[in-house]
Parts: C-alpha cells; structure tokens; sequence
C-alpha cells in the first residue's frame, strides 16, 4: 500500500494488521526487557510496567481520524485507538519490535482451513458482549465484514482485500443494497469464509479491524446506521467510545460488559482516555513538555519538541525513534532506461548519506540496503547489492564502470519523478541530482499533483514512457506484516495494469512472480522472500533509500508504555497505558 | 440613483452566477481532464478500477454520472434552495440554502465550516481595515499638507518600508517583540467576541496591526499624492479665497474630493482580503477562511475549496458593488450612464 493513503502523515502512516501486546497480557509472554524510562525504551520493552488501575490518560492529535467507524478507517494511527473498542477475530500476542505475532482474540483459537487456503473456519468465544449488554455473535462479524462490499456508503477502509478474496456476486455491493453474502456462513458459535482464491495471509485480514463486529442490522442504535455508524460505534472491547464531537474531542471509558478472561491480548488499567484534537502543532508540542498531556496518538512530535529531544537529556529518556514498516525508494524505470547496466549506475551513484538528511536525518529513517522492511519476512539487516561506500555516499568508480558496461560511459539523461505539494521532495531531488551528475548522469524534475501522481502518472505505464520518467519517487509499506503483503502489489507481472498500477516499474520476472504465486497457496517460506528481495535487487528497478523512522514522546508518569509498531509504526499501544492510577 | 442601483445589481447577479459556473466548472470537469476522477476530491482516494461496479456506485452516489447540465443545476440549486445529501442508507443530511455541500474528509457541511471560521476572517478584516484607513489616510494627508516637511519625509519613508514588508516578515517580527520578549501579549489564542470580548480583542491586535501595516502604507501614499493635487485646484483656491477655514478648506473640499479613488480601492482590498488572509492566520494561527481554504487545499477537500472559492467571490462583487453606489453618493457626476 502507498504511503500517502495515510492521509494526515506527511510521510505516511502505512502499517500491518498485527494487534497485540506483549508482557501487560497475563498470558503473553514478554520477549524483552521491561522497566524505567530511557530512550528507545518502548520500542522492544514495555516502559514503567504497572498494575495499578484507574486514572485518565490524556491524548492529543492534531486531526479527527478518516473514520471511527472500524470498516471505514485506513489511518494507521486510528487503528491502533480502535484497539481501545473494537476486538477481531484474531489480534496480535506482540505489537512491538519488529515481529508481531497473531494471536486468537474473539476467536478461541487461530481457526482452521481447507488445504488450498480457500475456506476457513472460526470459531468465537462463548460470553462476548457488546458495550449496550447484547451478545456477540458470528452473524456480527459477518454482518461486518458484508458492510465493506458496500463501497459507495463505507468506502474509506481496506475494504480492496476483502473484495479481492472472499467470493461474492460481481453485483455485490453489501447487506443494504444486496442483502446476505452466501459465501460467509455462519452457525450459533462460528463463522466460515469461502474465498475466491487461496490465501494463506486471510488471518492477517481477520486481525485488522476492519473484521470488527457490527450489531447485526442495529450497528450503532437509531439512526446510527451505514456511514453514521461512525459516529457512535458500539464497543466490542475494553473501552466504549463516547462524547464525540467531530474534529473537537472523544473519549473513551470503560465497558463494563468487557470481560478481561474473554481477551488475552489486553490488559487495560486506565479508567479513561480522551482525545482532544488540536490542530496548532506548536501548542501540542508546547502540552507534550509541560506534562500537560500524556502523548500524541497520531504522528511524530513537532519540529519544537523534537529539538528538544535531541538536545536536552531530560527529554530524550522519555522520547522513542522506532523503525518502522515502510521503505521510501525511488523507481527505476526498465521501460525507460532498458539497459540494467546503466540502471545500475544509477544505484551505485545515488548518494544515500545525503538523501537521509534530505528526508530529515537518522531521526527520520536508516540508510536501506535492500527493499524489505524490518517486519516483514525477508529482511536482512546486512543485504546490501549495490554498496554504498562505508560513508554510504556512493561509489562513484562502479558507478563508472556500469556506466561503461551500459555503453554510456559519459553517462545519460532522464527524469525525475515526484508529486507535489512536498516540502521534502524538492530537497531529495536536489540531492540525487548532485550525486548522479558526479557520473555524468543529468537529471531534471517533473511533478505531478499528488491526486494523480500514483493512479495515473508514474501508476500508468504508458505515461511513464509518454513522459520519459526514469526514475519516480515513492514509498511503501504493507497493510500486514508478511512477504505476500509487502510484495505482491509493487513486483507481481500478473498485476500490473493500465491505471492505478503499483507496479510502476512493471516488474515482470519469472522468478518473483513464481514466489508470488505460490505465497497464496502456504508455498512460500522466509527464504523464498529472501530471494525475492536478491531478485528484484538484481533488476535494478528498485533502488530502497531509507527504512522510516519516527520520534515520540511520553509524558513520564505514563505506565505500561510499548510501541504498536503493527498497526501505527512505532506509536505507543494506548490500550494498556495507565497514569498509575491517577 | 435607483436606476443607478438597480443596474448595478443586475451586473452583480451576473457576475456572480458567471462566477459559479465558472467555478464548478474549474474544480468539477478539470479533474476528468487529468485523468482523475473527481470521486477521488470527494471521499480522497481511487479505492477501485476505474470500470468496477463499486467505482460505478461511487461515481453514481455522487452524481457524476449524471449530464453536465444537470450536475451544475444540482450544484446552483443547492446554493439557491438547499438540498438533501443522502446515501440512500445513512441519515440523510439536511443543507439549508446557501448549501455548498458536504466535506466527506471532515465530516461535515462545508456551510458549517465556513460559518465557523468567517467570524475569525471578518474580525480580522474589519478590524485591520479601521486601522490602515485612519492610519493611512491622516498620515497621507498630513504629508500632502506638509510636503517636503519631516513629517512627510518620516511618513513616506515608513511607509516606503512597511510597503515592502511582507506579512510573513512583520508578523513574526511583532510576535517576536511583543509575545515572546516583552510579554505583553503572552498566550493569546483567539475567542469569539460573544465569548470573552477582551481575550478577542488581545488576541486580534498584532494581526490587526501587521495587516494594517501593509495596507496603510498604500493607503498613505495614495491618500498623500491625491491630496497633493486637490490641493492645488482652482476650486481649493476659490474656497481660500472666500474666507472658508484652513480645516473645512481640507476636509471639506479637499479631501472629500482626494478620497474618492481611496474608496474605491478600500471597498475592492476588504472584499479581496476575504479571501487572502492566509499568511495572516497562519502567523498568528487563526482558524479563519484562509486558513480553511490553505488546509482544503493541501488535502485536496474539493468541496471546500468550492466553497470558499464561491464565497471569496460573491463577498469581492458584493464590495465592489457597495463601492459603486458610495461612488455615486461622494460623486453625483457618477451615474449608470458612466
């Protein structure tokens, strides 16, 4: 999935489905070290573990999310606060660190499936109730699922996924308009999806909560029904969202129908939370400091605060920079610049010290040696194909050499891709200027207004010859921690298509889409994605700048602190969060 | 003079309606001609392939599937009598006229919003307008009365300078001295006037001030040339030598005469202003029109772009059609034949 999809994240807020906890959960287990403050201590471990309850937990975000309705939300940050209310079918048993691992929520256990992964069966937990006292049950989780086939009321969640596997008319267009959806078959106690197509990731859908229930055909109450759901959602989890006043505030309070040996994956202690949106960036940095406000659930901490963290030690033991689930690349074009050799040239030129600091230094993200991002299978910290130089500014003689194997030895021209408005992509392109022209490799800009930029600009193949874009802008991260999720949308052959292509470079190698393929099916190991990375390295098509950072803060009498680097990059896991009881 | 005013009126309608069309067509077809679907200005993405049966109902829900003639109709009579916005499942949403529909990014009538963030802009405006016409006129006439004199040479190199400074520079800068160092207004985040009259009033004096800076520097220079000429009349000297007072002399012959264009461009700058006060609220972080507009704009939120776009519009016709009868009233030669 594309960065800016995450609208209100200038870099984007792309994340995996995993919900989890590690450590607060009495039957998690921690896999790393818990205790006092310093900095980056939430990133693996859990900060100030407490089991003292009660207390408001104070939040601040500078925007309303997209949608607190669970069907209808794509913001990374919004999410991670639907874990306050909203439960699936499976959740995540660790949301921290680098891999999150799923776990039962609703569900009594991972479910079952047919040996081509294209049914599976879930079976819910006995005792479940909403916040108004009514039971959950599995016609709920249908019902919920069926509202995101109705893309012209709910249209602003993953609802592609969903579309893409779980079989249904070609006329379906979800339970108002269409009714019942047969392929989702339900008994008093489970519930079974027959898909279109295998695939083994369907549990990674089933944990986002965009699976969450929904009162069947009663959603929030009178009048609360189709996109207004959002407005009063009915709590399925710990906490009841309530006192909603659009893009003002919301809170949250406990729902006292939760049961906590119903959840093995939460352990909340507050007695409340609220959200107070606030848009001056500067007065939610000023409220951060004071201590006046517990964290930011959205984004980074303002350029103010930051300064702060960085420069003074007070600050900083209290502050997190997280790596998180997404690579920022740029797109080199085979069906512009053909020739891998003078592709690699480009590689071995790019300067990626500097392109850092363009995209706002080691705080922002770590210089990247391959495409795969730290949670997702294939990584590796040390795959580097196209060294940089120990200063990572490049090597200019291979550079050189590649050029010469090309049959340009003094070098080429083509152009640079980015959308607009972006206060950073201007710097970044400046900066690649500079180190390709070191070869003799002459770039020049073009820009696309960003509404257009991925569906028809560099998303259209025709364009990207039309226009002579040999090289794009972009960045990625996948909607769930897996290979499949990260992969197969930006390097499958058998994807690509005329618009809205985001396989911009039109990737079509045998030996990936074979990988690809057989992932659906169970077939594809940590391995294999491994050398789907090697692959699409050896292409030269993707050239990987950073692996994404970001800075929080947490105001210190904050307990039970971690990062849900899963569902929102590193932002802490708020479902767990206490204030010691005050 | 009612002949004046009501063919004045007439061209203002058309202006307006002009406008509109203009307008809707700008941010409703312009899209399609990149390729883009204006689905996409309406709920922020293009969730699906262009020919799917979902992009089909979205296309649907939102009209543009409909003929042109009748998206715009659908468009103007919203405006004119209010309409429904309705999914055909969700609670239908009543838009009383003038209705500039609904932002589906924020959740809300774009009516709403802009009612919100109007009286931030309108305190801003008028309040900074007040200041640079007093401001610029007195300063302008007193060095048109005294040319060559140290007050005219301070007056005209100030405003030489404060002409040359923009707001991003003059706004900080006054933040700098009278927030942050002297303290003098410390904290002073904006309160409507039927809330806390005295925290609106702190809150609006440096914008008042940096934005009247600007203004009143024209205002002087123009008020100061204008004078300049008026004063060396014949009808000025006839007045003198008729024993009329050095004061009725200049106010009443002479500077009723030198204000006529400065009404004119007072009633042209405050209706503009409406819609381009973006520095100024962001200086001073005031959630007003421009800086609703600057924030529709980055998230592309179509509707209120149209919104603020038409109401920008309608409130520089409505000035400068006021302009035109004052015009009439402080010129009688002026008449609809002019």
């Amino acid at each position: 999935m594309k960065i800016k999809r995450r609208g209100i994240v200038l870099v984007g807020l792309l994340a995996a489905t995993a919900m989890a906890l590690v450590g607060c959960s009495s039957s998690a287990t921690p896999t790393t070290a818990s205790g006092a403050s310093s900095f980056n201590a939430a990133v693996d471990g859990i900060v100030n573990p407490s089991t003292v309850k009660g207390g408001t937990v104070k939040l601040l975000s500078s925007t309303d999310c997209d949608s607190w309705d669970p069907q209808n939300t794509y913001y990374g940050w919004c999410w991670n606060m639907q874990r306050l209310y909203t439960r699936s079918l499976l959740g995540y048993q660790k949301v921290n660190g680098s891999k999150p691992v799923l776990a039962p929520d609703l569900a009594t256990d991972m479910g079952t499936h047919n040996a081509d992964y294209t049914k599976w069966t879930y079976t819910l937990q006995k005792g479940l109730k909403y916040s108004d006292g009514t039971d959950i049950t599995p016609k709920d989780v249908k019902y919920g699922i069926e509202r995101l086939f109705a893309t012209d009321i709910i249209n602003g969640g993953p609802a592609s996924y969903f579309l893409a596997t779980i079989s249904h008319p070609a006329d379906y267009l979800g339970p108002y308009k269409s009714g019942d959806l047969a392929s989702i078959v339900t008994t008093d106690s489970t519930i079974e999806f027959n898909l279109s197509t295998s695939y083994s990731d369907f549990n990674y859908l089933m944990a986002m909560a965009a699976s969450a229930p929904v009162p069947y055909k009663v959603e929030g109450g009178t009048g609360f029904v189709g996109a207004d759901y959002g407005k009063q959602p009915v709590s399925s989890g710990p906490f009841v969202f309530t006192k909603y006043v659009p893009t003002q505030s919301v809170t949250f309070v406990r729902n006292k129908f939760w049961k906590q040996s119903t959840d093995k994956i939460r352990k909340p202690v507050a007695n409340e939370i609220d959200l107070t949106i606030d848009s001056d960036e500067n007065d939610i940095d000023s409220k951060l400091a004071a201590g006046t406000a517990d964290a930011r659930a959205d984004l980074d901490v303002g350029t103010t605060l930051k300064s702060k963290i960085l420069t003074n030690p007070k600050f900083k033991v209290n502050a997190d920079n997280p790596t998180t689930a997404f690579t920022r690349y740029m797109t080199v074009m085979p069906s512009v610049i053909p020739n891998v050799y003078c592709r690699q040239a480009i590689f071995y030129a790019t300067n990626k010290a500097e392109l850092v600091q363009a995209f706002g230094g080691t705080t922002a993200g770590v210089a990247a040696g391959s495409m795969t991002p730290p949670t997702i299978a294939g990584h590796s910290a040390t795959a580097n194909m196209y060294n940089s130089g120990k200063d990572n500014t490049g090597d200019v003689a291979k550079a050189k050499a590649a050029l010469v194997k090309c049959g340009q030895p003094n070098g080429f021209a083509t152009k640079v891709a980015y959308s607009t408005p972006s206060q950073i992509a201007p710097k970044v392109f400046a900066s690649l200027q500079t180190a390709l022209a070191r070869v003799g490799i002459k770039v020049t800009e073009t820009t696309s207004a960003s509404s257009s930029y991925y569906s028809t600009f560099i998303g259209s193949p025709t364009n990207i010859v039309n226009q002579g874009i040999g090289i794009a802008m972009a960045a990625w991260g996948a909607d769930f921690p897996t290979g499949y999720g990260f992969w197969n949308s930006i390097a499958n052959g058998a994807d690509i298509v005329p618009t809205g292509n985001t396989n911009y470079p039109s990737l079509n190698d045998p030996v990936i889409n074979k990988i690809l393929d057989a992932a659906p099916n169970g077939k594809s190991t940590d391995a294999d994605f491994r050398k789907l990375d090697d692959q699409v390295m050896k292409d030269a098509v993707y050239l990987p700048i950073l692996f994404g950072k970001s800075i929080y803060y947490r105001n210190p009498r904050l307990t039970n602190v971690t990062s849900d680097n899963a569902l929102a990059f590193g932002l802490y896991d708020f479902v767990n969060v206490g204030t010691g009881g005050k | 003079m009612i002949r004046f005013i009501v063919v004045r009126l007439l061209g203002a309608i058309v202006v307006v309606w002009i406008v509109s069309v203009v307008t809707f067509l700008i941010f409703q077809i312009v899209p399609t001609l990149s390729h883009t679907s204006p689905v996409y200005y309406y709920i922020g993405k293009i969730p699906f392939p262009p020919d799917s049966i979902q992009m089909k109902a979205l296309i649907h829900r939102f009209g543009f599937d409909l003929p042109l003639y009748a998206q715009y109709w659908h468009f103007l009579s919203g405006i004119l009598f209010g309409q429904t916005i309705t999914d055909g499942v969700s609670t239908p949403i009543q838009c009383p006229a003038p209705c500039f529909g609904y932002s589906f990014r924020q959740h809300q009538l774009v009516g709403t919003m802009m009612a919100t963030a109007a009286p931030v802009t309108i305190s801003l405006c008028i309040g900074a307008a007040i200041l640079w016409l007093i401001g610029g006129v007195t300063v302008g006439t007193f060095s048109a009365l005294n040319p060559g004199s140290l007050v005219d040479r301070v007056g005209m190199t100030g405003s030489l300078a404060a002409v040359s400074l923009p707001i991003f520079f003059t706004g900080p800068l006054l933040l700098l001295i009278f927030e942050y160092t002297l303290g003098v207004l410390p904290d002073v985040s904006y309160l409507p006037i039927t809330q806390d009259p005295a925290q609106w009033f702190r809150s609006m004096i440096l914008p008042w001030v940096s934005l009247a800076f600007l203004f009143g520097a024209l205002y002087a220079r123009l008020t100061r040339s204008n004078m300049i000429e008026t004063m060396g009349e014949d009808y000025i000297r006839t007045a003198r030598a008729k024993g009329l007072t050095r004061p009725t002399v200049i106010v009443r012959h002479g500077l009723r005469a030198a204000i006529t264009p400065i009404v004119t461009i007072f009633g042209i700058d405050l209706g503009t202003l409406v819609g381009s006060t973006v520095i100024t609220e962001t200086v001073f972080n005031l959630r007003g029109l421009g800086y609703l507009s600057i924030q529709a704009i980055q998230q592309q939120d179509l509707p209120v772009i149209l919104g603020v776009t038409i109401i920008a519009a309608v409130v520089l016709v409505i000035a400068n059609f006021i302009v035109d009868i004052l015009y009439a009233f402080i010129d009688p030669r002026v008449t609809v034949y002019q």
